[in-house]
């Protein structure tokens, strides 16, 4: 049958010769569809002020990327779904009256200083955004305390206006607080807009398996045993609750602490880094004037990163 | 001049085999050559002269082989387990008969492509399948049989074909639960130990192939001179199952299977996870091959390695619990003494690893790639081998079209 005249072209490559469905591209469009949420609530509450510093981080990105490519020599592929995803995740991160030249700025150093320096995607010690938010808020110290309140269409009975950590907000009182923490309007960073919306999207990315268990729930734990031994809860009970829906922890724990590059590999060792940022967070957020300490317990968390890969570096011994 | 079933080569040391010739003809040379794995083997060449003689020790004169030579002949009739880490039964009995604590484990797993798999011989020859098990009982004395079967319809009839004195456990089939590491550990709550662990034997694990080879030298003297061939593939016209004597060539399987369909993307040797892609069709049937499979170029068409972003999928879904990303690591730094740390020799060779990998890294290869380098270096401290399969190819030199 098989006809000794005609060409027969065969593939010789390594196993495995067939592969699962999923490969790295697909794993940010999903993180992508996980934001989608957060996203279409962030535009209808922020309007034309967050599209803006969202082009602007664009322009940024944009910028790092093609002096990579002639200084560093590295491809540049401006539709690289990390790169979207890095976009995304520092232009929720910034607040919505945060001036664009800063937020260019942001981006220029979170994508050239805080990724390709390091050797480009997979390579990178620190979370780029989180790197970028760290940059401008060490370069311009208060900037990002500007512009917590949203200015359209939801109204300003759905405004809570308070920055998050200064009002210990009871986790539940009773079944309606719960319902209406979960679907109020948040001040502060779009980031922090709508728990409900990143709880969506976060519960899709476990479900999908693009992101496993150890991380979230290691960085609620963190929150509420940081919030157990530095809020005084022998006073005010529910203080040790307080940290854990508020501010930016929540989105962070989905995605920004489970970026897979600085977060390490093992499932015991993500739990121990997980546990790391939630007690960093309430510890920054207590003790520094930082609007929100996230940003900077992940990036002490990526320090951990390669112990907690791998507890013996010199290897003798 | 030599006859089917002649003895044509014999073991150099424990860990290798007897070879007979498969068929009636004439050795034309003998030499070595490259297995399609890379390996260096031991290679004779014969010219069949198509009349299939037997050779008078193997001819069926209709009575029952005494059981004193049982032994003697199962252990001389070169056959192997089957699997990413073939070792020869003989070896294995060895070390079996010698265990204080013997378990025997059949595996009657499906493995196909399309429903099809070498168990369906269970249902073909079951006479000579439970002489092969009744043989191994009497010379090894296990005190546990058990079988492994489908958790489905399927899995049931086989059990009405091994025994009754048998205990039949129903597993669901998910690859590598039939693999002899994962099976062992079910069965003996040992953790997994990689490729040596099989021929440990604790407990040993036979499938239906090797019964059925036991039983044929049981019953008629036939020492191995065919293995039977999952042929399949949806680049196939008609997969099946078929029966091919030692050394035809994979072209003619392919044949007799109807051909090549559609646009071919690779035919590979052995398992989808772990088997060798070829290019030459006159590779050879041998003791070790158990399927032929032809992909479509659709489904395995190469991919863009990327750069690991440390996901942690390979840790997640490695039977064995290693870490192929730091394995990786560690062998782009020839770092041997992490690689040790790392415990490369417990890998089972799945390929699991990059089929999962989202980077499409070839993880598998460079575990292959670091349990050699092990290998060779502890070679260089420690001298002894282990001797490589013997290929008999057969038919006229060269020329394959008929």
């Amino acid at each position: 049958m098989s006809d000794p005249g005609s060409r027969l072209e065969l593939i010789l490559s390594p196993p495995p010769h067939i592969h699962s469905p999923l490969n790295r591209d697909r794993m940010f469009h999903e993180v992508l569809l996980a934001l989608t949420p957060t996203l279409l609530i962030v535009t209808g509450a922020f309007g034309i002020g967050w599209l803006i510093r969202l082009v602007a981080v664009t322009v940024g990105a944009l910028l790092a990327g093609w002096l990579s490519d002639r200084i560093l020599r590295q491809d540049f592929n401006p539709l690289e779904p990390a790169q979207l995803v890095t976009v995304t995740l520092l232009s929720l991160s910034l607040p919505p009256l945060f001036p664009p030249i800063m937020a260019t700025l942001a981006a220029f150093l979170a994508v050239f200083f805080g990724r390709n320096v390091f050797g480009g995607i997979g390579r990178n010690t620190f979370n780029p955004a989180m790197f970028g938010w760290a940059a401008v808020a060490l370069l311009f110290p208060g900037m990002l305390n500007r512009g917590s309140l949203p200015v359209t269409p939801f109204g300003s009975d759905w405004l809570s206006g308070d920055l998050p950590m200064t009002a210990a907000t009871p986790l539940v009182h009773s079944a309606t607080s719960l319902l209406t923490r979960v679907t109020r309007l948040d001040g502060g960073t779009p980031a922090e807009l709508s728990l409900l919306a990143v709880l969506l999207g976060g519960g899709w990315l476990l479900y999908r398996g693009i992101v496993r268990w150890q991380i979230p729930f290691a960085v609620f734990t963190g929150a509420l045993l940081g919030g157990l031994v530095l809020r005084l809860p022998l006073i005010n009970p529910t203080a040790a609750f307080s940290d854990l829906f508020c501010g930016a922890l929540p989105f962070a724990a989905f995605f920004i602490a489970t970026d897979p590059v600085s977060s390490p590999v093992r499932p015991s060792a993500r739990l121990v880094y997980g546990l790391a940022i939630g007690v960093l967070t309430v510890l920054l957020r207590l003790h520094t004037s930082l609007p929100e300490g996230v940003a900077f317990a992940v990036l002490t968390a990526n320090l951990l990163t390669p112990l907690l890969d791998n507890p013996n570096p010199g290897g003798h011994r | 001049m030599v006859l089917a079933g002649q003895q044509i080569a014999e073991p150099t040391g424990s860990l290798s085999l007897h070879v007979h010739a498969p068929t009636s003809g004439k050795i034309v040379e003998t030499g070595r050559a490259l297995t399609p794995w890379g390996r260096s083997c031991p290679r004779v060449i014969l010219e069949p002269d198509l009349a299939d003689r037997p050779h008078p020790d193997i001819v069926d004169m209709g009575s029952e082989v005494p059981e004193e030579q049982w032994w003697e002949l199962l252990t001389s009739a070169g056959i192997m387990l089957q699997g990413p880490t073939p070792w020869p039964l003989s070896a294995v009995l060895e070390r079996f008969r010698q265990r204080e604590k013997r378990v025997l484990v059949i595996q009657c797993l499906d493995q196909g492509i399309h429903g099809i798999s070498a168990a369906s011989c269970l249902t073909t020859w079951p006479e000579v399948i439970r002489s092969g098990l009744e043989a191994i009982r009497i010379l090894c004395q296990p005190q546990q049989v058990l079988a492994l079967v489908d958790a489905t319809r399927h899995g049931r009839n086989i059990t009405n074909q091994l025994g009754n004195d048998i205990e039949y456990l129903p597993i669901t089939d998910a690859y590598p639960a039939m693999l002899p590491s994962v099976t062992s550990r079910l069965v003996s709550g040992h953790p997994i130990r990689g490729d040596q662990g099989q021929l440990e034997a604790d407990p040993l694990v036979l499938d239906i192939t090797t019964l059925f080879h036991a039983g044929q030298r049981i019953r008629l003297r036939r020492p191995l001179l065919d293995s039977i061939v999952t042929v399949g593939g949806y680049g196939l016209a008609r997969p099946q199952v078929l029966r091919a004597r030692i050394g035809t060539p994979v072209r003619d399987l392919i044949d007799q299977a109807g051909g090549l369909v559609g646009i071919v993307g690779k035919i590979i040797l052995n398992d989808v996870l772990t088997g060798v892609a070829i290019v030459d069709l006159n590779a050879p049937v041998t003791a070790t091959l158990f399927s032929v499979i032809v992909l479509p170029r659709k489904i395995c068409r190469p991919r863009e390695i990327v750069p690991c972003i440390a996901c942690g999928e390979c840790v997640e879904a490695c039977p064995a619990h290693l870490e192929p990303v730091f394995i990786e690591q560690a062998l782009e730094r020839l770092d041997l003494a992490t690689l040790n740390r790392l415990r490369v020799k417990h890998c089972i060779s799945c390929g699991i690893c990059g089929w999962v990998c989202p980077s499409m890294r070839p993880l598998f290869e460079k575990v292959v790639v670091a349990k050699h380098r092990l290998q060779r270096d502890e070679a260089l401290h420690n001298p002894g081998h282990v001797d490589s399969t013997a290929i008999i190819q057969s038919g006229r030199e060269g020329d394959h079209h008929e």
